[in-house]
């Protein structure tokens, strides 16, 4: 008896030592030559369907979040509603626009000129501003449905009709020209004029002006008014103090602990054509985890901030066989898609996102670039102190379509439920001025608004930043 | 009964099956390729054509097989290692980079270190200086058990190896007389404990001779005329790690070539790749 026992578990044994020797030889990589294994394959596919994947699916996304409105001003009845990208009441408000400008077909409008007095007329009137806050080609708005004449735009200006042009009117500047054009709308009047009403009614409405109202872009020559700063015309003045909601930010344990995470790290790795199996790890005395391989590094510090640099090559932002004129939006989109699966991966709270850099000129021949992105939450970019300088939290560098270099903060955004009082933007401009006044140039502001920013180790302020013409630097001023 | 023969039967069988398989497996694991002597004479020939002469004798006949391997560095803090190198609790000052206790001091230059006493009071025996160089410097916690050394006057040059391959860039110049150690610089001091060492998967690397012929196509070395004294297999932190501290490194495979004049040049033995070499003391990198 005692003998049948024994030999049955031998046998046993001998059965099970088969099938391991016999896997081990038949999902070897080695068994197959270069370029094939089917069992492997099959096993990698097998293990992801009954739920045993070690991948984790990337999230696709629309490239129409990244390129819309950075604002929406609305103006009827004296009273003026504004939107911005992260606030709680954008989202709502740009829908509704959107599905109007599903609806335009400006193909068949004729365009005409117009002159700088009417598109500060349109502005003064009943209107509806698409403020995209960098300067986009034509090209590239047309993946939000947007078909407009000329080459490259920052605003978009739509009123309703008047007593002379019943149907509602578009206007837009080229950017690179100047010129104004005026298109008119085939749909209904009282598709722009209901969204008007509905904002202009709403208890947030402002009251506030555009810079060329109060002349604060007209020079001596211009208009006898002595300004020591000029600004954008179509900045809008804050009179008052502002109430910002209080953020805090932290890194997710994700980032500070990421060597406990490798399928993280693995994700992450890929999307810079990456392989931890094939890269050197090191690790620096700050605890940054370090990946090289001859063509790439990929850094990854504890405080948040992922960092790439290619040697040699880059990531192609689009196929080759890509068309010249989707080149560009393909490009977006697939960097757009980076910057949101890293956070996926690491676990953070998306913010809204929007690209700050201008987008025109390029080209699938000649597509180097920088590309900067911020965060918006709370109708307010989220920025990043380096050494009490701002600078963007995403920042990418383009040569010849391939990503070259990239760098990117990763860390969560909360509010605290507590409000912050911002100086209003007069007493910001007073303290611009004093901080600038030794220049020698005219100082132009081309752009002012509050921002909140990081200094990633958990503190966040809330500051005025501003923009002069002709720069992309951008002016940290503290409020008081 | 008729069920015990079966089973016995198919014991048999599938043991044998078992010894078939596990023989298979063993039989197709990897082992060394080596370069034929044809090869090795053809190569001569080529560097010969270009101004260089070698030996044959100094090529490696075998490929290896090597991976990739991390390892932790035990220097992450520089008064930690400062005191581990002076055997002492107590820095009595510390400017710039600077340790100092009693008649022993430690200088950080990047991931190097200085080490001077003017006062030693240890022994070392003319009969056997490296071992008991090699027990000082554990004293100091420089693993020397893992270490070559050759010894040229009061001169000690150790370099730490792993599985008997040497780590390029780990060199460290001990000058001792029989007192003890007076100096002790080198580079990289990394653990070789062996929980805090992962190898990667192993694969061949690329023969030397392939290197060798790669090597024609290097603008530093002399092309009126030089010479190759040896090309040996190690493991090398490559270039742009040599000078920052790291806790934690990846060394991978690589070739030296070292000249007559003693510059040396650094290949990536996977792929051939130059990644650096030393010409006249001053770091060269690709072009």
């Amino acid at each position: 008896m005692k003998k049948e026992i024994f030999k049955n578990i031998t046998l046993v044994l001998l059965i099970t030592l088969s099938i391991f020797l016999f896997y081990q030889i038949w999902f070897s990589e080695k068994l197959w030559p270069d370029g094939y294994n089917f069992f492997t394959i099959n096993k990698q596919n097998l293990l992801k369907t009954i739920g045993f994947s070690n991948t984790t699916d990337k999230v696709t996304v629309a490239i129409e979040d990244i390129i819309m409105p950075k604002r929406l001003v609305i103006t009827g009845n004296g009273k003026r509603y504004i939107a911005t990208k992260g606030s709680d009441e954008y989202r709502e408000c740009y829908s509704t626009i959107v599905k109007i400008i599903a609806n335009m077909d400006t193909t068949t409008s004729k365009s005409v000129s117009a002159d700088k007095s009417e598109w500060n007329a349109a502005l003064k009137s009943k209107s509806i501003l698409l403020d995209f806050g960098s300067v986009y080609s034509t090209d590239l708005l047309k993946k939000i449905n947007l078909l407009l004449p000329g080459s490259a735009v920052k605003d978009v200006i739509i009123t309703p009709g008047d007593t002379i042009i019943p149907k509602p009117i578009m206007y837009i500047k080229d950017y690179l020209t100047g010129e104004i054009f005026k298109l008119t709308i085939d749909i209904s009047d009282s598709d722009i004029e209901d969204i008007i009403e509905t904002y202009v009614s709403a208890e947030n409405v402002k009251n506030m002006p555009f810079a060329f109202e109060l002349g604060f872009d007209k020079t001596k020559e211009e208009g006898n008014i002595t300004n020591n700063i000029l600004l954008d015309p179509n900045i809008i003045i804050g009179l008052k103090n502002e109430n910002m909601q209080a953020i805090q930010s932290y890194t997710p344990e994700i980032i500070t602990d990421i060597s406990n995470y490798p399928l993280v790290l693995d994700n992450i790795l890929k999307l810079f054509n990456l392989n931890q199996n094939s890269t050197r790890r090191y690790i620096e005395k700050n605890d940054a985890l370090v990946f090289v391989d001859k063509s790439a590094t990929l850094k990854i510090h504890p405080s948040g901030l992922l960092e790439y640099s290619a040697e040699n090559g880059g990531i192609n932002l689009y196929s080759e066989s890509v068309d010249n004129k989707d080149a560009v939006p393909q490009a977006i989109s697939n960097i757009y898609s980076i910057v949101r699966n890293i956070m996926r991966f690491c676990n953070v709270t998306e913010p809204q996102l929007q690209i700050s850099s201008d987008l025109y000129e390029l080209s699938k021949q000649n597509f180097t670039t920088e590309i900067d992105i911020d965060y918006f939450v709370n109708g307010h970019p989220a920025m990043i102190l380096n050494n009490d300088n701002p600078i963007h939290p995403v920042s990418i560098k383009i040569e010849n379509g391939k990503i070259v270099s990239y760098s990117q903060y990763i860390y969560n955004l909360n509010t605290t439920g507590s409000m912050l009082n911002t100086t209003p933007m007069i007493k910001a401009l007073d303290n611009l001025y004093s901080k600038l006044s030794n220049t020698e140039n005219e100082l132009i502001v081309s752009d002012i608004y509050t921002s909140y920013a990081s200094d990633t180790h958990g503190g966040v302020k809330i500051a005025w930043c501003a923009k002069l013409k002709g720069s992309d630097k951008i002016i940290f001023i503290e409020t008081n | 009964m008729y069920w015990s023969r079966v089973k016995t039967i198919l014991i048999i069988l599938f043991f044998v099956i078992d010894i078939s398989l596990l023989a298979y497996i063993v039989a197709t694991r990897e082992k060394p390729a080596v370069i034929s002597e044809t090869t090795i004479t053809d190569v001569v020939n080529i560097l010969n054509k270009n101004n260089i002469s070698i030996s044959p004798s100094v090529i490696p006949r075998n490929v290896e097989n090597m991976g990739v391997i991390e390892m932790d560095n035990i220097w992450v803090d520089n008064e930690a290692l400062a005191k581990l190198l002076m055997k002492s609790d107590t820095i009595t000052s510390k400017q710039d980079n600077i340790y100092t206790s009693a008649a022993k001091s430690v200088e950080f230059q990047n991931n190097r270190f200085i080490y001077n006493n003017t006062e030693p009071n240890d022994h070392i025996s003319p009969d056997s200086v490296i071992a008991d160089t090699s027990v000082l410097l554990s004293e100091m916690s420089i693993n020397s058990s893992r270490e070559t050394a050759d010894l040229s006057e009061n001169t000690l040059n150790f370099i730490q190896t792993i599985d008997g391959k040497p780590i390029f860039e780990t060199a460290l110049t001990s000058i001792i007389n029989s007192n003890g150690i007076i100096s002790a610089s080198g580079y990289w001091i990394i653990s070789n404990k062996q929980n805090n060492i992962v190898k990667k998967q192993t694969s061949a690397l690329l023969p030397a001779t392939g290197i060798l012929v790669d090597f024609v196509g290097n603008p530093y070395y002399n092309h009126s005329g030089d010479s190759i004294i040896s090309i040996t297999n190690g493991y090398t932190l490559g270039n742009i790690y040599r000078d920052t501290i790291h806790k934690l490194v990846s060394i991978i495979p690589a070739y030296k070539i070292i000249m007559s004049s003693g510059d040396y040049f650094i290949y990536d033995a996977n792929t051939g790749e130059f990644l650096y070499g030393i010409k006249n003391e001053q770091i060269v990198l690709p072009k």
